[in-house]
């Protein structure tokens, strides 16, 4: 085979992988290991053609992909479940935040969001008018007493035993009402066709929540799919100043990826807080007061795409006409 | 039959036996009017909502106030005619009629918005499927379709009577489908003692019934805003307060109907300035009471205010001012100012005070639900404009439009098929009128 | 290599495909994809040597794990083995027991890992070299307060010399990292004594594993030891909210009151509606007559 040629496989297997590995759940592509063990089913019938996860395209007994896929259709009740004996906890640093904004791109490009789609929006706060201003990530809170929960008409969103909130695209109607009740604004909805492409066979997963439904409401879901494989979420492992702490409250610890803390001791050293706690929600999602700040606010201006950047010129404080 | 019963018939059943070119004129304009509202509906399934002016603050927008507002029209039945019905006041014969048909026109067109408002009209069932008691919109669902059911009943057993009437009339010059309908619908009704008192058992426990879920639709309907946490929805007065609107609005609309019906149909000998002050009064009393309540509302949120009341307070004074001038005053000082003074209470008077209330509640409606809506908790950090703040685009007029021309031409179907005004009520109301004329003779 | 269950399989099939789509994705046009290799060495509990290179590639919002690269190993110049890495994008190789490694004059062992490279993806290496440590915990109970001892000797020419003034901490396996609960340095002893915090959570029971490690050690790589202990606080978990506003199932006097006003309304509407049942029947009997 000449170069031509060698080029032309890999970009059709580079299109091939690029088009199903956007989607997830797919399972048409095995693992070189599983094929090894159990391919060459001689009495499981029908073949069909795959790409296995070193390139090479071999046949494989329809039978074992139809089980396969069984088993990722049982998830979605699996997902109302949780992951047992967990209850999922988030500290977030301000003193660390810049406004790299890595956070929202990983979370956008993981769950194939449109660019609009802030599941995690950084806000630049200023608490009052002689406090200083702080860069504020704000993702979804999966409150223990959550309204968005009780008002949803049809079930479309709960609360799951590990504490997190998830939201099941197949069900909601989009009547909008758990982005009212929302006291924090956790919550966007999908106003168009969002046009996101998965392959066919891919089963819906509410953990991983892929693909966006249009006129359905989205949030972030503390990557519900990621913990099941005990992986950080996106937001945690893409934040470059490991501002994201996320963990087991049960087992009081909480890691950005680079370092492990003790909850406990970091809710007494650096004084966390709930936001606004009075509103009775009781968020699982705690803040460290942005003091003896790693950077100046200013720096999170930097490199922003003006269309970005404009927006923090509005309002800080609500209701106050900014400078 | 006495000669006041034939000039009944006479004069209410005219538009049952023919219609006229002008009623199909404005039937036809009703109906282009339709149409475009169903072209928006059309682009709106087709392109998604974001066509419609709403975005991720302002989630309700238009569709949520007509939603409100014509679920409030339906107060005029369910209050004015339940009421009316069970203090037997006397001079509610031509009225009610016109006022259950109201109810249940308005239940009918109501939910119709909620629908638009939904994201995935596909899953409208799930409503049903899986509902969750704990939501104020399955409240609302449960309530909604107990009322419609209700009302139904009331006006059929309203109508029943007519029905009869109308299929024992033989000299009638209507079509014999519309013949046959009319036995249908009476069920062998044939006014023996048995059969009127079983009616009047029947009409009382409705009339009684229909109040009491009238008050709690609305008080569902207002708790969707006032469970949740929002400045200026978070108020414990919601419930009270959207009932008080209600009926406001359906009073209005019941005048304004009252006065369009007797030009039009000419029923001035059964529809007189007396009905109009009558009504004005109730209208001015319910102004009162809702300029009460509004009142109290802002007082208290004025005074001793938490920072997000204090922003929303001065978003309504100054973004919404004329808004706000024109729904909590002008609304409210007009038909109280008009009503008051006897000089001014000519039908003229009252039916352009009825309007201006009527407007002035959508108004009142959208003021309550947008304002709230652009300020959240966390500021609105956005440079789109269209994010920021709220203003409805051509689909959403398009479709309120829609929604106003199907209530008039359901009003003017059914004015084919019955009398507008009870003709049983007002034969029931001229016996005792004659009753009444020989007891004072006698004495 | 071990044989995993489908199942397993398809649910790291989203791990996987992911790392593909981007693998795709990051590899536009003709660019290949520059990878990146951590390459470590991890001494277990139960003394097994163990080589391990990660490739991952540096994308725009993270580390995105390759999958399926064949990773060569070597000791010197010497190859030891190979392994394909997994989804995700680690390529494990056990150094065998009997296997007489090559020592540097140092006296630590050299080691390199080496992809070759493929269509897809550059090639690239890593190199370390380890300095063999044997590395022991014992753990006490005494007066109540519970204490973990650590002893650290290396071999040499004179035999096991006991390491001095390193850092070696104790740490508790938490579901995504090791908490660290202490750090100090070896004495001239080569030992060091912790406390170990007696408000950890563990299991149900209250078991939990200490594990006393050399952390990414700049000589030793990574060593540790491993126990189970019942040291930790039992953490039973809060029953579920089983009804409550949020929750699948209403509070009972929810359901109690709208089954009663729903019952009391509908039963009037049954009443009205038999009532117009006996107007059409008295009229039928009317007619009749």
């Amino acid at each position: 085979m000449n170069m031509k040629d060698k080029k032309k496989e890999s970009s059709s297997r580079r299109r091939f992988l690029r088009n199903i590995g956007i989607g997830i759940g797919s399972a048409a592509i095995v693992s070189a290991p599983a094929l090894a063990s159990n391919g060459g089913d001689d009495d499981a019938g029908e073949k069909v053609k795959v790409l296995t996860s070193d390139g090479r395209l071999v046949e494989v007994s329809k039978s074992a992909i139809k089980v396969a896929r069984e088993e990722t259709k049982v998830q979605i009740l699996e997902s109302q479940k949780g992951l047992p004996h967990r209850k999922f906890v988030m500290v977030i640093d301000l003193a660390k935040c810049k406004n790299a904004r890595k956070c929202v791109d990983a979370c956008q490009e993981g769950h194939m969001l449109p660019k609009d789609h802030e599941w995690i929006q950084i806000y630049l706060l200023q608490d009052s008018d002689k406090s200083a201003k702080y860069w504020f990530p704000r993702p979804c809170y999966h409150c223990d007493s959550p309204l968005c929960v009780s008002v949803c008409p049809v079930g479309a969103t709960y609360k799951r035993e590990d504490g997190i909130v998830i939201v099941n695209s197949k069900r909601c109607i989009g009547c909008k009402f758990c982005m009212t009740a929302c006291p924090y604004s956790a919550r966007v909805f999908h106003w168009k066709d969002p046009e996101a492409h998965v392959p066919e066979d891919h089963v819906y997963d509410p953990e991983l929540n892929v693909p966006p439904v249009e006129g359905t409401v989205g949030k972030c879901v503390f990557c519900a799919d990621r913990l099941r494989d005990n992986e950080l979420p996106r937001c945690v492992k893409a934040c470059p100043m490991g501002v994201i702490y996320f963990g087991d409250i049960a087992e009081d610890a909480v890691t950005n990826g680079t370092e492990t803390l003790r909850f406990s001791s970091l809710m007494v050293d650096k004084h966390g807080y709930r936001y606004m706690e009075e509103l009775g929600t009781a968020p699982s999602v705690y803040y460290l007061p942005p003091v003896n700040r790693t950077y100046p606010v200013e720096l999170g201006f930097d490199d922003l795409d003006p269309s970005i950047s404009e927006r923090y010129k509005t309002q800080t404080i609500p209701g106050n006409k900014n400078k | 039959m006495s000669e006041y019963n034939e000039n009944l018939i006479k004069d209410l059943t005219p538009e049952i036996e023919k219609t006229s070119r002008s009623w199909y004129i404005i039937f036809g304009t009703f109906l282009v009017i339709f149409a475009y509202g169903i072209n928006g509906l059309v682009q709106q399934i087709d392109k998604g909502h974001i066509v419609t002016g709403m975005r991720d603050n302002v989630v309700w927008g238009v569709y949520i106030v007509n939603f409100i507002f014509f679920m409030g029209l339906s107060y005029a039945g369910a209050l004015v005619s339940g009421a009316l019905h069970l203090f037997k006041t006397p001079w509610r014969a031509p009225v009610i009629r016109l006022a259950e048909l109201i109810t249940v026109i308005s239940l009918a067109i109501g939910p119709f918005f909620i629908f638009f408002c939904v994201g995935r009209l596909d899953r409208l069932p799930y409503l049903l499927a899986f509902p969750r008691i704990q939501s104020p919109i399955v409240w609302d669902v449960i309530a909604i379709l107990t009322d419609v059911f209700g009302c139904f009943i009331f006006l059929y057993i309203s109508f029943l009577e007519d029905f009869a009437i109308l299929r024992d009339r033989k000299d009638l010059n209507v079509a014999p489908w519309k013949k046959k309908m009319f036995r249908i619908l009476a069920i062998g009704y044939t006014g023996t003692e048995k059969q009127r008192k079983i009616l009047g058992f029947a009409r009382n426990v409705m009339a009684a019934m229909i109040i009491a879920i009238a008050i709690i639709v609305y008080s569902v309907l207002a708790w969707i805003f006032g469970v949740t946490l929002r400045p200026g929805w978070h108020s414990t007065i919601f419930g009270p307060y959207f009932v008080i609107a209600a009926i406001f609005s359906g009073v209005g609309l019941l005048i304004i109907l009252m006065a369009i019906f007797r030009k039009i149909y000419s029923l001035e000998k059964y529809i007189t300035l007396k009905h109009f002050v009558n009504l004005g009064i109730v209208l001015f009393v319910i102004a009162a009471f809702f300029g009460y309540f509004t009142f109290s509302d802002y007082l208290t949120k004025w005074y001793g205010s938490v920072k997000m009341d204090k922003i929303l307070i001065d978003k309504l004074f100054t973004e919404f001012n004329l808004f706000f001038i024109f729904a909590n005053y002008i609304g409210i000082l007009t038909p109280i100012i008009i009503i008051a003074i006897p000089k001014l209470r000519t039908i003229r008077n009252i039916t352009i005070a009825a309007v201006i209330a009527l407007v002035a509640l959508w108004v009142n409606r959208y003021i309550i639900i947008v304002p709230t809506l652009e300020t959240p908790f966390l500021p609105i950090q956005e440079i789109r404009p269209d994010w920021t703040n709220y203003s409805p685009t051509w689909v959403e007029w398009a479709l309120t439009a829609a929604g106003v021309a199907v209530f008039g031409m359901l009003f003017m179907i059914i004015s084919k098929i019955a009398p507008i005004i009870s003709i049983s009520e007002m034969e029931e109301a001229e016996e005792k009128r004659i009753q009444e004329l020989s007891k004072e003779k006698e004495s | 290599m071990s044989k995993a269950p489908i199942k397993y399989v398809n649910l790291l099939m989203l791990v996987f495909l992911l790392a593909s789509g981007y693998v795709a994705a990051s590899g536009l046009q003709e660019a290949k994809i520059s990878p990146y290799m951590l390459f470590t060495y991890l001494k277990d509990s139960n003394s097994n040597r163990i080589l391990q290179a990660r490739m991952t590639n540096i994308t725009q919002t993270g580390e995105v794990p390759l999958p399926g690269l064949k990773i060569m190993f070597y000791n010197n110049e010497t190859i030891l083995g190979e392994a394909v890495t997994d989804n995700s994008g680690n390529a494990i190789y056990t150094i065998d027991d009997t296997y007489q490694l090559f020592r540097s004059d140092d006296g630590s062992w050299p080691f390199s890992a080496s992809f070759e490279g493929d269509s897809l993806v550059d090639a690239t290496f890593g190199e370390l070299s380890v300095t063999d440590v044997n590395l022991e915990m014992t753990l006490s109970d005494e007066e109540g307060k519970k204490f973990v001892s650590l002893a650290a000797t290396m071999p040499s020419d004179e035999g096991q010399v006991p390491v001095a003034g390193e850092e070696i901490s104790v740490f508790v396996p938490r579901m995504f990292s090791l908490l660290p609960v202490g750090t100090g340095m070896l004495d001239d002893n080569g030992t060091i004594r912790f406390e170990f915090p007696g408000d950890i959570p563990g299991d149900s029971i209250g078991n939990v594993t200490v594990i006393g490690r050399f952390n990414d050690h700049y000589l030793f790589g990574s060593v540790e030891k491993r126990e189970n202990k019942l040291w930790g606080l039992p953490v039973v978990k809060a029953p579920p909210t089983y009804r409550s506003l949020w929750s699948t199932l209403a509070p009972k006097w929810m359901v109690v009151s709208l089954a009663i006003m729903l019952l009391g309304v509908w039963g009037h509407y049954t009443f009205v509606v038999i009532s117009l049942i006996r107007i059409k029947k008295e009229g039928s009997k009317e007619a009749k007559k």
